[in-house]
């Protein structure tokens, strides 16, 4: 027999829940800011392959679309913070080692990129917007005019840039988390990758869902078909890379198999996220259904959405401190239904 | 290069949670939160019980993983040495050192924030006091000092006693052991 009991009590988030490290917030940060990646580079793609007839919404519209939903992924980081008046202080130094502050610098670079490039298709995709900016008081003509034609005749420099950040933001949001040694869940090389093509997916079910032209809503309704192949093979791997692992790494991805994330990951990403998606878009292989197209993009966003609530909530749950501190935390819960304050006692 | 280590008998350790205490008031520690814990680990089989108190904390790593996530410097070695402090003037509450910590060591400041932890009470160690806890230990089980000075007391209690650390494999190096 071996049994560990806390004879003081331990302020981490097993005990005491409100400590958890990360929630919502950075599970919507991951999600918009791969879903933003993925449209980065589907846009530059669509440029520098001289395709914007065919698809014209994700040439000249993609970037201004993904450049609000970062931003609204970026407001979810920021609420995240427990200290935001220092938020700042990201930019006053790069830290090699901590992927978080490459990701910092990376998001610098992103948002001008995806600007210019969004001023670039502006005159066909926002025709309003590029008249209202054009006429803006003191500085429409003399200022936002000629930058307009800068990055009209940057275009296609522009769109490799994007496609080199959109890439480089992709794998980001998978390395923010598998650069913990100390999380057993998380820490695994093909989490980078597995986030960059989900990124990729949900990029291109936001440009179905956008796209005005049968034509485009099928070209990225196939490329979405082929990505999602690809994202089954990595969590494919992801788990076989588990299964064969340590320790550690089995209890992790019993979290999968059996424990508190199975249902939320098999039935809510997998089969609904993920499967599903995949049968609809092979069904409207050769002739393409709107409503089919439509309904799958909007699963293949709910599905990218869940594997990262899954991966950020399922890697806090993993720790090195489980083998040394194995008390049971449900004890303690029903002290507090009990109506007394564990820590209190101290 | 300072080498600091906190060296705790598990054997005379009577598991009273002064240590726990001592910080809190030291440290002024948020209530709720504490910086060290005591935990009772209870092996063998019924009569042939064994059971060991071991006081834990932050481990003050020679490979701090908390210091190499840390986007802003705010996680740091204090001058130098391997004590890992937190200056709460830059720290943007990412929470990034506390995910990187394979001990759990670490925490929210509430409200204020910042992330709070042992900081090996640095305020009393720069003028040679011990840490708030080891000062406390009425069973004189805790123990501080240098390692790069092989008289010190924790340097000849390693080198007389069986001792461990937690999870070596993390590759951190702790600095807080346990003698058997
Ligand atoms: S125990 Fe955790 S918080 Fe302390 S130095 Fe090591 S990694 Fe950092
Ligand atoms: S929470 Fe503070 S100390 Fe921890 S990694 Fe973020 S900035 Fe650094």
């Amino acid at each position: 027999m071996r049994e560990q009991v806390l004879a003081s009590v331990l302020a981490n988030p097993r005990v005491e829940p409100h400590l958890a490290i990360w929630g919502w917030e950075i599970a919507t940060y991951l999600f918009f800011g791969g879903l933003a990646g993925g449209m980065m580079l589907c846009a530059g793609t669509v440029i520098l392959a001289r395709r914007e007839g065919q698809a014209p919404f994700a040439a000249y519209r993609a970037p201004l679309v993904a450049l609000v939903l970062l931003a609204v992924g970026m407001t979810t980081l920021f609420l995240d913070l427990e200290r935001k008046i220092n938020v700042w202080r990201f930019y006053a130094t790069l830290r090699v080692t901590s992927p978080m502050s490459w990701g910092s610098w990376i998001l610098l670079l992103v948002m001008p990129a995806m600007a210019l490039l969004a001023l670039a298709g502006l005159a066909q995709g926002f025709p309003a917007l590029e008249r209202l900016l054009r006429r803006l008081p003191l500085v429409g003509r003399p200022v936002v005019g000629p930058i307009i034609d800068l990055c009209v005749a940057l275009r296609r420099p522009l769109a490799g840039i994007n496609v080199a950040l959109g890439v480089a933001l992709g794998i980001y949001t998978g390395v923010l988390l598998s650069g913990f040694n100390a999380r057993p869940f998380w820490h695994s090389a093909l989490l980078g990758p597995l986030f960059l093509v989900s990124g990729l997916s949900t990029g291109a079910a936001v440009i179905v869902l956008g796209a005005r032209t049968v034509e485009e809503r099928h070209l990225f309704g196939r490329i979405d078909l082929g990505v999602i192949l690809v994202e089954m093979a990595l969590i494919a791997l992801y788990l076989i890379d588990m299964l064969n692992g340590d320790a550690l790494q089995h209890q992790a991805v019993a979290l999968l198999l059996g424990g508190a994330m199975t249902g939320l990951f098999w039935i809510g990403f997998i089969a609904l996220g993920l499967a599903l998606p995949l049968l609809l878009e092979a069904a409207s292989w050769r002739r393409p259904v709107a409503v089919l197209a439509s309904l799958a993009s909007v699963l293949v966003l709910v599905g990218g959405f869940l594997l990262r609530d899954v991966v950020v909530t399922a890697g806090q749950r993993t720790s090195w401190s489980n083998f040394h501190n194995q008390f049971n935390a449900g004890l303690l819960d029903r002290l507090r239904k009990d109506g007394e304050n564990p820590s209190g006692r101290f | 290069m300072p080498h600091y280590a906190m060296v705790i008998d598990t054997r005379t350790c009577i598991g009273c949670t002064d240590c726990v205490d001592a910080c809190r008031m030291e440290n002024s520690v948020p209530e709720g939160l504490c910086y060290d814990w005591v935990v009772e680990i209870t092996q063998g089989r019924y009569p042939e019980l064994k059971t060991e108190f071991r006081s834990e904390r932050c481990n003050h790593c020679s490979h701090a993983t908390c210091v190499a996530a840390c986007p802003t410097g705010a996680s740091q070695y204090w001058n130098g040495s391997n004590i890992v402090v937190v200056d709460a003037t830059i720290c943007t509450g990412c929470k990034a050192c506390i995910a990187a910590c394979p001990y759990d060591a670490r925490l929210i400041m509430q409200p204020q924030g910042y992330i709070g932890k042992c900081t090996f009470c640095v305020h009393r160690v720069q003028y040679g006091e011990d840490p708030a806890c080891v000062a406390t230990c009425p069973a004189h089980a805790m123990h501080f000092g240098l390692l790069d000075d092989p008289t010190s007391n924790v340097s000849r209690l390693l080198a007389g006693r069986e001792h461990y650390v937690l999870a070596p494999e993390t590759g951190n190096e702790p600095n807080v052991f346990y003698l058997r």
